[in-house]
């Protein structure tokens, strides 16, 4: 199952000259007006609109980060917020521009799902197949449903949960103005002891209007729980405004596992600036498995905060820039309660001149005794005119621990790629074969569709074919 | 000659700028078990990284004719595909990529088909026994951690699963015990046919006990300087590479 | 005489120097008097004070007289020659903090210039000691260390003090073409002192230097060796031990800039901590484009031997070439439980335990001092603080 998500298309850019289909965009830029705009099209009750105003008051007072990528050319107020309500994604096939229609040809998505992946067609017999999911889980009283929606069906525990203990919009500029803005997005609960057994994927609320830039994901799993979630897809995603920045909040509670699997491959113009984080209680575990591919930049450093005693986190990343691409990428482990472990597994890929960053943190507060933690970073360079830079952080503030980490960049190696090649591989293949074997720790921890993706993309990145 | 498979004519070579065979000449006949000794640097392994098309290596003079075919300018790859077959000394470990994997690639890479999977199986298991090889193995990421011995019997799968033309065997009794030796040794002589030559470098030569050579060549300062049936192996083993050379020389 | 770090005291140091001496220091102090005190996150150097000017009389040096080896005190005058490797060395980017840094060139109240001539095998080590002496507490060392072409030479410093003082020293070391230099460093100043050190190496084609750092003391510690291998071959080895005891803070910064292909490091540091120490170490590994077939390797281990100490580390690899080998490692943890009962079933307490288990970390680094008394009266110095 994959999916596109063609938000808008900027017709500017291929100079098409229509009438404005959509029944609302907002003005340029942003502004209290705009915000309030936004919350009253949804429907949203008071409270909601008060802490859009105040995260956007939060927003305006901070100053734009000084480190980590480049964002000198990222104009936010001229972002056209589009946050329709009730837009169809209806746009013609022929008006798909032909890179991306190239590589759906090459994921081989089949032509219907590309028609409605792309806006095109009307409701696609996805709904079918959402609705039967969904009535499957209501049966264990799993709710699975597009924020939008669980705002106004569930807003107690949406109230409590939103953007207060986890992620909060005083975090940093763009976790305010995600709260100021935010739209669309999913929100699941699993409660006690629910084993869900399929992986709940966002592409099933497909049909929930204003995906794309700005949504809001929050899971909460309730104690003994166990869930895997989804999110994003390997075909290009496509976003006017060249912003993208997300939140996901997630809540492990006592003993149960969640495990979140990313991939992402914005298109090459957007600034992908995503906040995830997870708070883990007793016993929880939470499992990152994360494939960033696309974006101009991206800044994104999942965030486990280990508060139980024995919570456990895992990373498992793969990184893959190339050319003009700037992907500073790393995660946070953050020990405060005894016994918890950690476990990192960062790999980079950077080729054409592209850029990758390792930025980790790894604290161990004075309360986590006996904490465990490891991380590995690997950073494989293609050519010479590529960069792979670590900058792990490491803080021990108690003794009864064990901490490591390694780091190591190289290329592939000539006699590797000559092996190869005796055995009847061309350059290429064997060039593709390695970094395939490279990121086969994030490969194997996918779904099988998602794994056969993955490997497609790579090839597609090596042969310069995207983008 | 219709029964040559491969005619090294005059060629020169150097690595790092350094000429290391100079002016080497070798015939290997269809079928032939042809051995290759000499002392320590005399270009045996360039040998067959030549043949092979190692681009560390340039051949700056001569032909090396397979199949009648100069196959100089070729890419290693298309050599394999042409069955040539190099089985390494120190083979490359490619983590995160099983064997199943990689020689069902390799394989499908050299013959342009893809075997169906459960014939591709059938295949490994027979070959895996004949190497007592555990079929644990297929699953294990390619060379990773890996014994010595344990490598030298996986390149020796990937040549049975691939049924090349020409096999060279660089030093493959170097760091294997006895039994480890005569295993590989005879899994190579069961899967010789009457199409494969087989070319093996040898330093001890204790592999031609269970290999036995049609053909012993003796390379020495980049050449071919002594040839002879299988009893020149203990002729050597007794006199040492020195008395060559000697006689060579004057 | 008691004099500030300020623009009159500038003026008086310069009277009697040579030009190009009087350019060192004004421009030092040029810096130094712009740049404000760091603010610094982990070290905090709240309890710093910038000392007085103060002249300093105790250096010491031993086997200074010997073939081929041209040494001099450096505030007698400073030699053209020395003047010029020191401009090359400052063009580069080193040091703890600009203001540190500037402070030595600007107000340096010692230091030698130690300079091995073409092909010369120095055999003996030159051995420099700064001690604190009665009031001779101020330590601003400026020393500059000339390996020429295809030469060898050890050199030795040790900081010492039984009371408090105040270090902060500059060193350059130049290692031309072929040469083979050895560099160590002791630091043991009392436990209420300050220490700052820059460091930097710069080496030429098929040079190698060894460093060896043994850090024991001050309250306050905080030194930055950097190394540029910009001669093709060339190699850097960085090994250090450093203990951090009572409330002691530690901030090592080891830079290793891999200029030039085929050059060679490893950077090996092993701490211990007790008490309410702090350590922090900051390793950058950078292969710059161009190193092609660098093989750079940093490793650091510290033993926490209390709940309250703090061990920080920052293992930055950076990387712009692809035909390198890069490796980077950074652990801590407590003392291996099985080896700990192994040695108290053995009769061991858990405290002689403890020393036993740091010794074994740091006696690989140790052993390679070349001074059997020195050796001795490090590890007696272990000892004692690790049980005290």
């Amino acid at each position: 199952m994959k999916k596109t998500i063609v938000n808008d298309i900027d017709f500017s850019r291929y100079n098409i000259k229509n009438e404005v289909r959509y029944s609302y965009k907002t003005e340029k830029g942003l502004s209290k007006k705009i915000v309030e705009e936004i919350s009253e099209r949804k429907n949203e009750p008071k409270w909601m609109r008060d802490f859009r105003l105040k995260s956007l008051e939060i927003y305006e007072s901070k100053p734009m980060p000084t480190w980590g990528v480049d964002l000198s050319e990222l104009d936010i107020n001229s972002i056209v917020a589009y946050l329709s309500p009730d837009t169809k994604m209806k746009n013609s096939w022929d008006e798909v521009p032909e890179d991306i229609r190239n590589t759906f040809e090459k994921l081989g998505i089949p032509e219907a799902e590309k028609k409605a992946l792309s806006g095109v067609g009307a409701q696609y017999d996805s709904e079918v197949v959402y609705h039967s999911i969904k009535d499957n889980l209501a049966k264990q009283g799993v709710i699975f449903e597009d924020m939008d929606t669980a705002l106004k069906k569930y807003p107690d525990i949406i109230k409590e949960h939103f953007m207060t203990k986890n992620v909060t919009p005083n975090d940093h500029k763009f976790a305010a103005l995600h709260g100021a803005i935010w739209s669309g997005g999913t929100f699941v609960y699993v409660p006690e002891n629910v084993k869900v057994e399929v992986p709940l994927q966002a592409y099933f609320r497909m049909n929930a209007p204003g995906t794309g830039q700005f949504e809001h994901t929050l899971i909460i799993a309730d104690r003994g729980s166990e869930v895997r979630f989804i999110e994003g897809c390997s075909a290009p995603q496509y976003a006017v405004s060249n912003l993208h920045a997300g939140c996901v909040e997630l809540f492990v509670k006592e003993g149960a596992r969640l495990i979140y699997s990313t991939i992402e491959n914005w298109s090459k113009n957007t600034y992908n600036l995503n906040t995830k984080r997870a708070l883990v209680d007793k016993d929880g575990v939470i499992e990152w498995i994360s494939g960033s591919f696309g974006s101009h930049k991206t800044m994104l450093y999942p965030c486990s905060v280990l508060r139980g005693k024995g919570a456990k986190s895992e990373y498992t990343g793969v990184t893959f820039a190339a050319k003009g691409q700037h992907l500073d990428t790393g995660s946070k482990m953050i020990h405060l309660a005894p016994y918890t472990s950690s476990k990192v597994l960062a790999k980079s890929i950077s080729k054409d001149g592209g850029i990758t960053n390792y930025r980790g943190l790894l604290k161990i507060g004075p309360n986590a005794e006996g904490a465990k933690a490891s991380v590995q970073c690997e950073g494989l360079m293609i050519d010479e005119i590529s960069r792979s830079d670590t900058m792990p952080i490491i803080e021990v503030l108690n003794d009864n621990v064990d901490i490591g980490h390694e780091a190591k960049v190289g290329r592939i190696s000539d006699e590797q790629i000559f092996y190869l090649m005796t055995r009847g591989l061309s350059e290429d293949e064997a060039r593709s074969m390695i970094v395939r074997g490279f990121v086969e720790p994030v490969a194997k921890s996918l779904p099988l569709e998602y794994a056969v993706e993955l490997n497609r993309l790579i090839k597609l990145e090596l042969e310069g074919t995207i983008g | 000659m219709k029964d040559t498979l491969l005619e090294i004519k005059n060629v020169k070579a150097e690595v790092d700028g350094k000429e290391i065979l100079k002016g080497l000449n070798l015939t290997i006949k269809k079928g032939e078990i042809h051995a290759i000794m000499g002392p320590n640097g005399s270009g045996k392994s360039t040998l067959c990284n030549v043949i092979m098309g190692n681009p560390h290596y340039k051949v700056t003079n001569g032909e090396i004719l397979f199949e009648g075919e100069d196959i100089v300018k070729l890419k290693v790859n298309e050599r394999a595909k042409k069955g040539i077959f190099l089985s390494f000394q120190s083979p490359e470990e490619i983590p995160g990529i099983t064997v199943d994997n990689f020689i069902r690639t390799s394989l499908s890479a050299v013959t342009n088909k893809n075997m169906p999977m459960l014939q591709f199986a059938k295949n490994m298991k027979e070959k895996m026994d004949m190497l007592d090889m555990k079929p644990e193995y297929r699953t294990r990421y390619l060379n990773v951690g890996f014994s010595g011995g344990e490598k030298k019997k996986s390149e020796i799968l990937q040549m049975a699963m691939l049924n090349p033309k020409l096999v060279m065997l660089d030093e493959i009794d170097s760091g294997l015990d006895i039994d480890a030796l005569r295993v590989v040794a005879e899994t190579v002589r069961k899967l010789k046919t009457d199409d494969m030559s087989i070319l093996i470098i040898t330093h001890y030569n204790r592999i031609l006990d269970y290999l036995e050579p049609d053909v012993i060549s003796v390379l020495a300062n980049g050449r071919i300087v002594k040839e002879g049936d299988k009893n020149l192996a203990k002729e050597l083993e007794k006199t040492g590479y020195e008395s060559i050379l000697d006689e060579v020389l004057s | 005489m008691i004099k500030s770090l300020d623009y009159n005291t500038i003026q008086e140091l310069i009277k009697s120097s040579g030009s190009e001496e009087k350019e060192l220091r004004v421009k030092g102090y040029e810096v130094f008097s712009k740049v404000p005190m760091p603010m610094w996150k982990r070290v905090k150097l709240d309890d710093v004070h910038i000392p007085y000017y103060k002249e300093y009389k105790s250096a010491i040096i031993k086997n200074e007289e010997q073939d081929g080896l041209v040494t001099n005190l450096i505030t007698k005058a400073l030699m053209d020659d020395d003047l010029n490797s020191l401009n090359t060395a400052l063009k580069r980017n080193f040091g703890v903090d600009d203001k540190f840094k500037n402070m030595v060139l600007a107000f340096y109240n010692t230091g030698f210039s130690i300079r091995a001539l073409p092909n010369s095998n120095i055999k003996l080590p030159i051995a420099v000691n700064y001690a604190v002496n009665g009031d001779d507490d101020t330590i601003i060392d400026l020393n500059l260390i000339i390996a020429e072409r295809a030469s060898n030479m050890t050199v030795m410093f040790d900081y010492s003090s039984e009371k408090r003082g105040f270090h902060n020293g500059l060193t350059v070391v130049i290692a031309k073409d072929g040469s083979n230099v050895n560099i160590v460093k002791i630091q043991r100043l009392s436990d209420d002192s300050s220490n700052f050190d820059n460091n930097i190496v710069i080496t030429g084609n098929d040079a190698s230097v060894r460093w060896t750092q043994v850090d024991l003391g001050s309250r306050v510690d905080a030194y930055d060796i950097t190394a540029e291998l910009e001669g093709t071959g060339s190699s850097a080895y960085l090994n250090s031990i450093f203990l951090g005891t009572k409330n002691q803070s530690h901030d090592m910064s080891y830079k290793v800039n891999h200029i030039a292909p085929r050059t060679e490091s490893n950077v090996d540091v092993k701490g211990a901590l007790k008490d309410t120490s702090k350590a922090v170490f900051r390793g950058n590994l950078d292969m710059k484009r161009g190193a092609k077939k660098a093989k750079g390797n940093e490793s650091e281990v510290v033993l926490l031997l209390d709940k309250t100490v703090r061990s920080d580390a920052i293992p930055a690899l950076w990387c712009s070439e692809d035909d390198v080998q890069a490796n980077h490692s950074a652990s801590a943890g407590q003392i291996d439980e099985n080896k700990l009962y192994y040695m108290m079933s053995r009769g061991l307490s858990i405290d002689e335990a403890k020393l036993l288990m740091v010794e074994a970390s740091f006696n690989p680094v140790i052993d390679t001092l070349p001074s059997d008394t020195m050796r001795e009266s490090i590890r007696d110095y272990i000892g004692r603080r690790i049980s005290g």
